[in-house]
């Protein structure tokens, strides 16, 4: 069977240096897998060139067989909360009512039913009483459930996560284990960047490991071993880094 | 022309790119200078005329000022540096042609002056005839593509990701932007529009927390402005020119709704802050007292409180009314609403010292200084998650007993 997500020879280079180097690894359908590495990784790059957030210098990737345009109704993205306007003038239920837009009309105008069941999913979130208040009125769990009621509503059979563990409360977090895991066992397929090492063996069935270059790919017994852990943490990287970014700055004049 | 800008410039605004709308306006001018010059090299004088080559001069003056900024931002150029720059260095360089043409051909340079601060008082049936058409244009977007607007602005990502049109939507939306300036300065004049793109958002923005009420509030405050501009022109009798005057009700607007806005207006923020006080400090007389045996004397209230003795007798008599203390005496009793207020008071506190002391590793005489300004704060909800986390203690870590929620 097709894999879910198919990355081949993914390379992402800016004038900072190079973020990703020769990525090449797929995740099956009905997984929950993990990307984890050190802090500057590339792990959120990656998320996001997945989905055309950035632009790939090289490489290929696959949405079941098929290019991220022609699969975007079958995938849902969260990104970092960092990443959002929160002054910005709209409520928590308008933001939710968002994950139908894929199935509305061209002018996207909601109709009861579809705030009913944003409303719904909101409920089994626990943030049904906050449909009403301005985004910035909430804590940083339910921010983060809001997104995620969202991408609920999307109804995707991939659901990608940025970071969604990320300064949230206990309750959340339970919260957020136990829904992806129920995913996961409805067959949808979720990959997430964490970065609470602990917590990965006991919940996820896969692992992406990185550190700008693929360390390892595969399930979470595979490749949670201590050569991979000193191979990914080590500092032998950065040298790549300063020597991409010579060549940039030579190749623009600087 | 109100309408249009006040609408236009709530979707700049929210999307933080206001000083984009002063960019544009004020590179308009230069092309109104250059439109006007080289109209009169060609043709006779002509109203008309003026007017339609003005449009276009402008408009491009405005695209290339546009042009400019991105790609000064390409070559590393901070964001403001760049609209800041193309601003003035614009908006000189259109005031040294306007100063030659002052010298060569007064009459034409007449008809390009009235855009630096707009003359409404000429202006021609035409004229509103545009407006009225260009306001009908834009008030039907923003209505019909209200969702797809909302969707955009908010969260650019998210709305590719499901395939909304965003560079149609874009490429509209800045076309009616550029339009609603460039036709807009006639009457409020180059230096002023961005003003009047702003000033409503700004208003309305500190009423309400959704967008489609900041749109309607933005237009009405455009609408008000203009009514008020164009009397306060008329009917003061000095003979100031109305584009400006518009421009200051609509300021004036903006900062009365900051100050009395009810969610984040100084006004009731102070009014905020002082209720906040006051609950501070009733319930630091309602533990004085549970701490007592249930009962206290003003003296010792103002020992610990020093307020002036007038008022604190009055907050003594609100706090009787309010049911939580009695007075016999000279003492102040706690009623038991009173007492389970207390109780409340003191268990956060105690719960908040645990929490300190356990999980942040903080010594003995630092958890109470940090309770005392908590035990204020901390809600309902965060007293349930802070007692399950801490496994609801009973003691605090001076061994004082924590008292426990009242079963129902």
């Amino acid at each position: 069977m097709k894999p879910v997500i198919d990355v081949e020879g993914l390379t992402v280079q800016y004038e900072e240096g190079a973020v990703l180097w020769d990525v090449s690894f797929s995740i099956e359908k009905g997984s929950l897998t993990a990307i984890v590495g050190p802090n500057g990784a590339g792990k959120s790059t990656l998320l996001k060139s997945l989905v055309n957030l950035k632009t790939k210098t090289s490489g290929r990737i696959h949405f079941f067989g098929k290019p991220y345009k022609k699969a975007l109704s079958k995938i849902a993205y969260v990104p970092q909360r960092g990443c959002i306007d929160w002054d910005f003038p709209i409520t928590a239920l308008e933001v939710v009512t968002m994950g139908r837009y894929g199935r509305l009309g061209p002018l996207k105008w909601p109709r009861r039913a579809d705030k009913e069941a944003a409303l719904k999913i909101m409920e089994r979130l626990g943030i049904a009483e906050l449909s009403h208040r301005q985004i910035s009125k909430l804590s940083g769990g339910q921010q983060q459930r809001l997104f995620l009621c969202r991408a609920l509503l999307q109804e995707a059979d991939l659901y990608l996560l940025d970071e969604p563990f990320c300064g949230i409360d206990l309750t959340t977090e339970k919260l957020l284990f136990d829904l992806f895991k129920s995913l996961r066992d409805e067959g949808k397929t979720v990959v997430v960047v964490h970065h609470d090492l602990s917590t990965v063996e006991e919940t996820f069935d896969g692992v992406v490991m990185i550190n700008k270059r693929l360390i390892a790919a595969g399930s979470t017994a595979q490749v949670f071993t201590k050569e991979n852990f000193n191979r990914c943490y080590d500092k032998r990287g950065t040298l790549f880094d300063d020597v991409v970014r010579l060549s940039q700055e030579k190749h623009g004049g600087a | 022309m109100c309408l249009t800008s006040s609408l236009l410039g709530v979707l700049v605004f929210v999307k933080r790119r206001s000083l984009l709308s002063e960019a544009l306006s004020h590179a308009a001018y230069p092309g109104v200078a250059i439109s006007v010059l080289l109209t009169s090299m060609f043709f006779a004088y002509s109203e008309e005329l003026i007017a339609l080559s003005v449009l276009v001069g402008a408009s491009l003056s405005s695209l290339i000022g546009l042009y400019l900024i991105e790609k000064m931002k390409s070559w590393k150029v901070a964001d403001d540096a760049a609209m800041t720059f193309v601003l003035s260095a614009f908006l000189g360089v259109g005031i040294l042609l306007v100063s030659y043409l002052q010298q060569t051909k007064a009459l034409w340079y007449q008809q390009i002056q009235l855009f630096l601060y707009g003359q409404i008082a000429t202006m021609r049936e035409g004229h509103v005839v545009i407006y009225l058409a260009l306001a009908l244009i834009t008030l039907t977007f923003v209505t019909f593509f209200y969702h797809l607007l909302l969707s955009s602005s908010f969260d650019t990502t998210f709305s590719r990701s499901v395939g909304l049109p965003i560079r149609r939507l874009n490429f509209i939306s800045f076309s009616l932007l550029v339009l609603s300036i460039v036709i807009g300065i006639r009457s409020v004049g180059v230096v002023l529009m961005s003003g009047m793109l702003i000033a409503p958002a700004l208003a309305a923005k500190a009423w309400t927390a959704s967008l489609s009420k900041m749109l309607l509030l933005a237009a009405l405050f455009g609408l008000i402005s203009a009514y008020f501009g164009a009397l306060l022109s008329d009917g003061l009798p000095m003979n100031l020119p109305a584009g400006p005057l518009i421009v200051l009700v609509a300021g004036t607007i903006a900062l009365i709704s900051l100050i009395l806005s009810p969610s984040n207006g100084a006004l009731f923020r102070i009014a905020r802050i002082l209720k906040f006080r006051t609950d501070i400090l009733r319930e630091n007389i309602l533990k004085l007292a549970w701490k007592n045996e249930g009962r206290t004397t003003t003296a010792k209230i103002r020992t610990l409180f020093p307020t002036s003795s007038l008022l604190l007798k009055l907050f003594l008599l609100k706090m009787a009314r309010e049911g939580y203390i009695e007075k016999r005496g000279r003492a102040i009793v706690l009623t038991k609403d009173g007492e389970r207020r207390a109780a409340r008071v003191v268990r956060l506190h105690r719960l908040w010292e645990v929490y300190l002391f356990d999980v942040m590793g903080s010594s003995e005489e630092r958890v109470h200084t940090s309770a005392c300004e908590m035990e204020h704060i901390i809600t309902p909800e965060l007293e349930e998650e802070l007692s399950s986390l801490l496994g609801h203690p009973k003691v605090d870590p001076h061994k004082q007993p924590i008292p426990q929620e009242e079963p129902l």
